[in-house]
């Protein structure tokens, strides 16, 4: 089993706080590993270290091998290290299908062309409406960003995020603020993406943590307290004290 | 070049750097605690020196020329904020900039249909004219004037922001704006208020820059750009930053306008050297602002996090 | 709110470059030359606007410095003529190369900064000029520099007013056919991806730094060409076609038009510059009215002229 992405021994400091403590966590090729961890715990900065957003003060970057750490955030997309954001970050002039266009484009060579247009361009149709279908956006695509529900924002992550066919998606909290039905929407396409894709997701949703990941890695105060198979992580003691009337952990 | 004119160069530029002062607190504060662009401060500098100069040949007495300045500036500034900018805290810079934009357009056209296209002179008060001996060199009692009146200013801004509650209001506004109104202070009336302050010290400004400078339409502007020059290298937000800043703006810009024509002459002819040794001057400190951009954004004296 | 279909819209602004077509011929008959100039005039600061647009409609720079360049391009043709060269190939390859490099370096320089910092260290390198040129009395100084000799293209000389005029409209509408087509190309979008959500662009793996320094440099050398164009028209060149007065009238030119869009830019010129015309009519005192004007557009329309009318071409159909 290859190793899709890893980190070895990140440290980001904040002035005295400690926001990540020498994370270690591995990403293996077509898995989906989970971090969980309480409000706090330094996951959107962790995540912030592997997107490329923060320097880490100590600590290495890999994908595919490929030691990434100095490398800034546009080259890390380019070499498959595909990014959502929690809080949906679009383009809100733009309709729907000129977003995920946008995002193909990026992995098309130069964005210098100036005459013919963005959505002419041979591929860029069928690619843009191949990822709306998958994220289930399709009947959307004209509509202007603005008018979207916040549901269909957090599809439009996706879509944007799918277009590009990155090798590794880093998925910060897809599933905030959807209702249920929506969020088992996003729990089979995720399901259906294993295999294909490897998958690092962030998420407070524990059925759906449950459900999908294959390794769940457990962050508190900044540093992984626990890693491992999801039956092991439900029956840990030092994890369910990290949890205690935190959030309950599905049986 | 004799020591003394090494002395009243430094003099001069310590009176220019007061000057500066008196401008860059009101904005830099602006700047820092409403994150509001404002062309327009310049023009509360013309007011004010209109207003003081209106009012001494009126009445011929410097002191009701300075409380024309000052309540001339400081409700200026209340108005100016109250009618239009505090619509404009949420927006956009650019909205700022063009929105101040119009207002120097109708504050400079105002000033010429009330007074007149030509310079209005105001002359030195009787009081405060004559020279005064220091260190065995000559100096213009008015221009020691202008660098006590200066220095009273920075202490009473020092005093104000250190040792009063509006002071540590605003000291907190500059750092986190959004807590001070979270904390239920009345955000709008302390915004109205560093605005009029701006206002006062300006009018100050330009009663003091009266006498020494003539006072026409657009004199506002030229004045402008060094403001914000010593606002960027102070550090937006920080008074104490811009005291630093304006004195060593003041003294560089000062330095440069007295000796680079010097300099120059070894070169060129003596007239080009005459007009090129001002522009000159003014061309380093833009480059200063520059650098101080690129490469140290927040500026020399930033505002110290809580 | 706006029922006038996109295709209407379109048509109006056919009529409107046919009727600026048509213009010269119209002063000639009714012998009005002020007409041409005025018109000629308006045209160099549409170039100039439009060129601004790339930067600040599109790519979201407020740069309070772009008057540099238009000074630059002036100053190309002054300098050269000075010295004896009118030879208008010349004079536009100095333009572009000054322009272009000028354009790169302080736009490297600037792009290091955002927000605030962005505004004013664009408004100081053009101040560093402006106090170049002031500082140079063997080129006039403050003063400026006086040119006695037009722009000579070979077949044409931009020394005849009706030639002059017909360049200039050429010019503006080659960059409009331009930015219709690069509004909805890769380049376009880009760039308005940079505005409205850079962090997500860099996400997305656009090197973001690189498109906006391109746009830039581009902005830099039209609004050049349009320096060459006004210098001929003036007959002059001044460090006050430098100045942050016109650096912020051209702001307002893009702003009044409709920032972003295709033809904003020259329907806020033509709004500005002959609203002013006629405030100058009714009164001496014109900033008067025109100041406060301002700062109601910025207050209440601040999608400009297009924006009012609905007709910024937001909601045109994907094509």
């Amino acid at each position: 089993m290859t190793v899709a992405l890893q980190t070895e021994g990140l440290v980001k400091r904040y002035g005295g706080l400690l926001a990540t403590d020498a994370v270690s966590l591995r990403l293996q090729q077509g898995e989906l590993h989970a971090i969980i961890g309480p409000n706090g715990a330094g996951k959107s900065t962790l995540i912030g270290q592997i997107g490329g957003d923060l320097r880490p003060d100590a600590g290495q970057v890999q994908l595919h091998g490929e030691d990434i750490t100095a490398l800034p955030t546009w080259q890390r997309a380019l070499r498959g290290l595909g990014r959502s954001y929690q809080i949906s970050s679009t383009f809100p002039e733009f309709c729907v299908q000129d977003c995920v266009a946008l995002a193909w484009q990026a992995h098309q060579g130069h964005g210098f062309g100036s005459w013919r247009a963005l959505w002419r361009r041979p591929g860029c149709e069928a690619a843009v409406l191949a990822a709306l279908d998958q994220a289930h956006l399709r009947a959307q695509a004209e509509r202007p960003v603005r008018a979207l529900a916040h549901g269909q924002r957090r599809q439009l992550e996706l879509a944007m995020v799918l277009v590009a066919q990155p090798r590794v998606l880093l998925l910060d909290e897809p599933m905030a603020g959807m209702g249920h039905a929506e969020s088992q929407q996003v729990v089979s396409l995720l399901q259906g993406l294993k295999g294909r894709y490897s998958l690092l997701l962030v998420e407070h949703d524990m059925q759906a943590v449950f459900a999908l990941a294959d390794t769940i890695s457990v962050l508190v105060n900044g540093r992984i307290i626990a890693s491992g198979r999801p039956a092991e992580i439900r029956e840990d003691p030092v994890v369910r004290s990290a949890y205690l009337g935190d959030e309950e952990l599905p049986a | 070049m004799t020591l003394s004119l090494f002395f009243i160069q430094l003099l001069n530029g310590l009176q220019l750097g007061v000057l500066l002062f008196m401008l860059s607190a009101g904005l830099t504060l602006v700047f820092g605690i409403m994150n509001f662009v404002n062309l327009a401060h310049g023009c509360l500098y013309m007011m004010g020196a209109y207003f003081a100069a209106t009012a001494f040949a009126a009445s011929g007495s410097f002191l009701v020329a300075a409380l024309a300045a000052v309540v001339g500036g400081g409700a200026l500034g209340w108005i100016v904020e109250r009618v239009m900018a505090q619509r404009l805290y949420q927006r956009d810079h650019l909205d700022q900039v063009l929105a101040t934009f119009g207002l120097i357009l109708f504050f400079n056209e105002l000033a010429r249909w009330v007074w007149g296209a030509s310079p209005y002179y105001m002359n030195i008060p009787e009081a405060l004219s004559g020279a005064v001996k220091v260190l065995g060199v000559s100096y213009p009692l008015y221009r020691f004037a202008i660098i006590a009146v200066g220095l009273l200013s920075a202490l009473a801004c020092w005093l104000l922001i250190r040792h009063t509650r509006v002071g540590m209001l605003i000291r907190a506004g500059s750092v986190n704006p959004d807590m001070v109104s979270a904390l239920g202070v009345n955000i709008q009336r302390l915004n109205a208020l560093v605005f009029s302050l701006g206002g006062v010290l300006a009018g100050v400004a330009g009663l003091m820059s009266g006498p020494i400078l003539s006072v026409q339409p657009g004199m506002g502007e030229p004045v402008l750009i060094l403001v914000m020059i010593v606002i960027v290298i102070g550090g937006i937000g920080s008074v104490h930053g811009a005291f630093y800043a304006a004195l060593i703006v003041g003294l560089i810009d000062t330095a440069g306008r007295a000796f680079l024509p010097l300099l120059l002459r070894e070169f060129i002819d003596r007239s080009a050297a005459q007009a090129a040794g001002p522009a000159i001057a003014s061309l380093l400190t833009c480059v200063f602002m520059a650098a101080v951009l690129a490469l140290r954004p927040q500026g020399l004296f930033p505002v110290r996090n809580a | 709110m706006n029922a006038a279909t996109p295709s209407l819209w379109r048509g109006l602004f056919l009529v409107l470059l046919a009727a600026l077509a048509l213009a010269p011929v119209y002063a000639q008959w009714a012998s009005e030359p002020f007409i041409v100039t005025f018109l000629t005039r308006a045209l160099v600061f549409s170039l100039a606007a439009l060129s601004l647009n790339l930067i600040l409609g599109f790519a979201g720079l407020v740069s309070f410095g772009h008057a540099l360049y238009l000074g630059l391009g002036a100053y190309g043709v002054g300098l050269l003529a000075h010295h004896g060269v009118d030879n208008g190939w010349i004079q536009l390859l100095v333009t572009i190369l000054a322009c272009a490099l000028v354009g790169f370096v302080t736009g490297w320089v600037s792009l290091r900064t955002s927000g605030i910092s962005f505004i004013m260290i664009t408004l100081a390198f053009a101040q560093m000029f402006y106090y170049l040129f002031v500082s140079l009395k063997a080129y006039g100084g403050d003063d400026g520099l006086s040119i006695a000799s037009r722009s000579d293209f070979g077949l044409l000389s931009l020394g005849h007013a009706a030639t002059l005029y017909y360049v200039a409209l050429a010019c503006v509408v080659g960059v409009l056919i331009w930015t219709s087509r690069m509004v909805r190309a890769p380049y376009g979008m880009v760039l308005q991806g940079c505005r409205m959500n850079e962090t997500r662009m860099r996400a997305l793996g656009y090197p973001t730094r690189r498109y906006k320094l391109s746009a830039y440099v581009l902005a830099c050398v039209l609004a050049g060409v349009a320096g060459l164009l006004y210098a001929n028209l003036t007959g002059y060149a001044s460090p006050a076609y430098l100045s942050w007065t016109v650096s912020g009238e051209l702001i307002v030119m893009v702003v009044l038009g409709g920032m972003g869009t295709v033809a904003g830019p020259l329907i806020g010129t033509l709004a500005l510059l002959g609203c002013e015309e006629w405030l100058k009519s009714l009164t001496e005192h014109w900033p008067l009215i025109l100041g406060p004007l301002i700062v109601l557009v910025v207050l209440l329309a601040r999608r400009g002229l297009l924006g009012l009318l609905g007709a910024t071409g937001e909601a045109e159909a994907r094509a």
